[in-house]
């Protein structure tokens, strides 16, 4: 029998950064962080997990990339154009700058653009940390493939963050 | 100016990225969303315990149909499941009727006379112009109820095996005649004995969690070769074995091993390690004059030169009986041994 107290208040804290990292507000947050743990159980009885701490990140990271995507496409039918559409929803938090609040928001609705691998893979390395052994063991996908993913998440990335930066803080525009 | 907004992408990414990762939001969760995750998650394993044991449910009713099934089908051909399992249990008398010498007592003294070879006593079923020693093994008094062995704590066995596995330790033909009693000549036999060269190697085989057959009797310098016909493993070694090489073949499923010679005399038991019931019992003799009796309870030792022998019959239950016999160069010889049940001597 799985002991389920002790993963979730162990595992609980880790779940939850995750989830609010990439969901920037605490009702989305709260949703996923019992359907992550839900997801854990099915997961378990089909499989013995040796590295719950590592399964719950990845469920959690893809959990709140779906529930960006649901948000995102939400939006998308309330408003009539994309450019309308304004992610950041949240006030900032109180250690952060309104530039990091809205430089945060910009990647999340950058990483809706990403592929779902290339998506997951960016978040286990840059925000949880991973490396690339870890992150090809979850993906079954090759360290070189993960590398691949990761260059092609950050040109995208790139491309995403630049064209929708103003105009007048861009370089060469002084 | 390319390099330059180039550049600028990847420090945006990247400060993005730490924008991101300092973005915690206010402590953990809370101990109300906690209490509530713990809750969905025992429902959660509450709901497939039972699905689980609905379909372990099901799972055991198909399998008590299918046992149904297979009593019935048992009932109606008896003999189609008990005698892959159960080689002694229902033994048909002898497809040709044989005539059974008066049965001689079995207390008779090892000093008591001769048999002498007759004209009435004529051999079952030697071939013309040989020289052979024939018999009937009977068995004396009330048949002992066939003994079931409790496999239960071997749930693969009890799932592999088509029907009881029955004790095969005494093997009582349905005409009162004993298989499986090993019939030989002890002392001296005279040297120059039609043929010393051991007989290719004797089989035993694995099968349905039985040896098969139960008893064998070999020759020095023969070879045993242990073949398992079964889908599970065994761990197959030999027990109490004096002078013949031993040997405790790894744990095999369906595989073929050659035992090294037989090096001397012996009476020994085989076993397997994982299923204790499993035992067959060899005896090796440095002469060809023995045989094991079959299906039918008749013994054929051959081309045993003129002379005076001690002939036995050995149960590895009942005993080893004796008597004394004259053959007469071109006779045949007919003898008869019969056994008691031990609880009716």
């Amino acid at each position: 029998m799985v002991d389920w107290d002790s993963i979730v208040s162990r595992e609980g804290p880790g779940v939850w950064r995750t989830l609010y990292r990439l969901l920037g507000n605490r009702a989305d947050a709260e949703d996923c962080f019992q359907e992550t743990f839900l997801g854990a159980v099915q997961l378990w009885r089909r499989e013995k997990i040796e590295y719950p701490h590592a399964m719950l990140q990845r469920l959690a990271t893809m959990r709140a990339l779906d529930r960006l995507r649901r948000r995102y496409r939400r939006a998308k039918r309330e408003t009539l154009f994309e450019e309308d559409f304004d992610f950041a929803t949240n006030q900032p938090l109180p250690h952060q700058s309104a530039e990091a609040a809205e430089l945060s928001d910009r990647m999340r609705a950058a990483l809706l653009h990403l592929p779902e691998k290339q998506a997951t893979a960016f978040c286990l390395f840059h925000l949880d940390g991973w490396d690339y052994q870890q992150i090809a063991g979850h993906l079954k996908a090759t360290p070189n493939v993960v590398g691949v993913l990761l260059h092609r998440a950050r040109r995208r990335l790139q491309e995403l963050l630049v064209s929708h930066t103003p105009a007048a803080a861009r370089p060469g525009n002084n | 100016m390319n390099n330059d907004r180039s550049n600028h992408g990847i420090e945006l990414v990247d400060q993005a990225a730490d924008a991101l990762r300092s973005a915690e939001g206010p402590g953990g969760p809370s101990s109300m969303l906690t209490q509530r995750t713990l809750a969905a998650v025992w429902a959660a394993e509450a709901r497939a315990e039972r699905s689980a044991g609905v379909r372990m449910r099901i799972a055991a009713a198909l399998l008590l149909g299918a046992a149904g099934v297979a009593i019935v089908i048992a009932l109606l051909h008896p003999r189609k499941f008990t005698d892959p399992v159960h080689p002694i249990a229902i033994i048909p008398p002898a497809t040709q009727p044989t005539k059974i010498a008066p049965a001689p007592s079995t207390t008779e003294p090892a000093t008591s006379a001769p048999i002498l070879a007759s004209a009435e006593s004529v051999a079952p079923s030697p071939p013309p112009g040989e020289v052979a020693i024939t018999g009937h093994i009977l068995f004396e008094g009330p048949t002992p109820a066939p003994h079931v062995i409790d496999v239960s704590g071997y749930p693969s066995v009890g799932g592999f095996v088509p029907g009881p596995i029955l004790d095969d330790s005494l093997a009582i033909n349905a005409d009162h005649t004993l298989a499986n009693v090993i019939v030989y000549i002890a002392g001296p036999v005279p040297a120059g004995h039609s043929d010393d060269t051991p007989p290719p190697p004797i089989l035993i085989r694995e099968k349905y969690c039985m040896f098969e057959p139960h008893v064998v009797a070999a020759m020095v310098g023969q070879q045993l070769i242990l073949e398992d016909d079964d889908a599970l493993p065994h761990a197959v070694h030999s027990i109490n074995c004096a002078t013949t090489p031993t040997f405790n073949s790894p744990i095999l499923t369906r595989a073929r091993r050659t035992i090294d010679p037989f090096a001397a005399v012996d009476t020994f038991q085989i076993g397997c390690d994982m299923h204790p019931w499993m035992r067959a019992w060899i005896r090796v003799f440095d002469h060809p004059y023995f045989d094991v009796t079959r299906s039918d309870g008749t013994f054929l030792i051959k081309d045993l030169p003129p002379g005076t022998y001690h002939l036995h019959a050995w149960h590895e239950s009942l005993g080893d009986q004796e008597k004394t016999i004259a053959v007469n160069g071109g006779e045949p010889l007919s003898v008869d041994f019969t056994f008691s049940s031990p609880a009716n001597p």
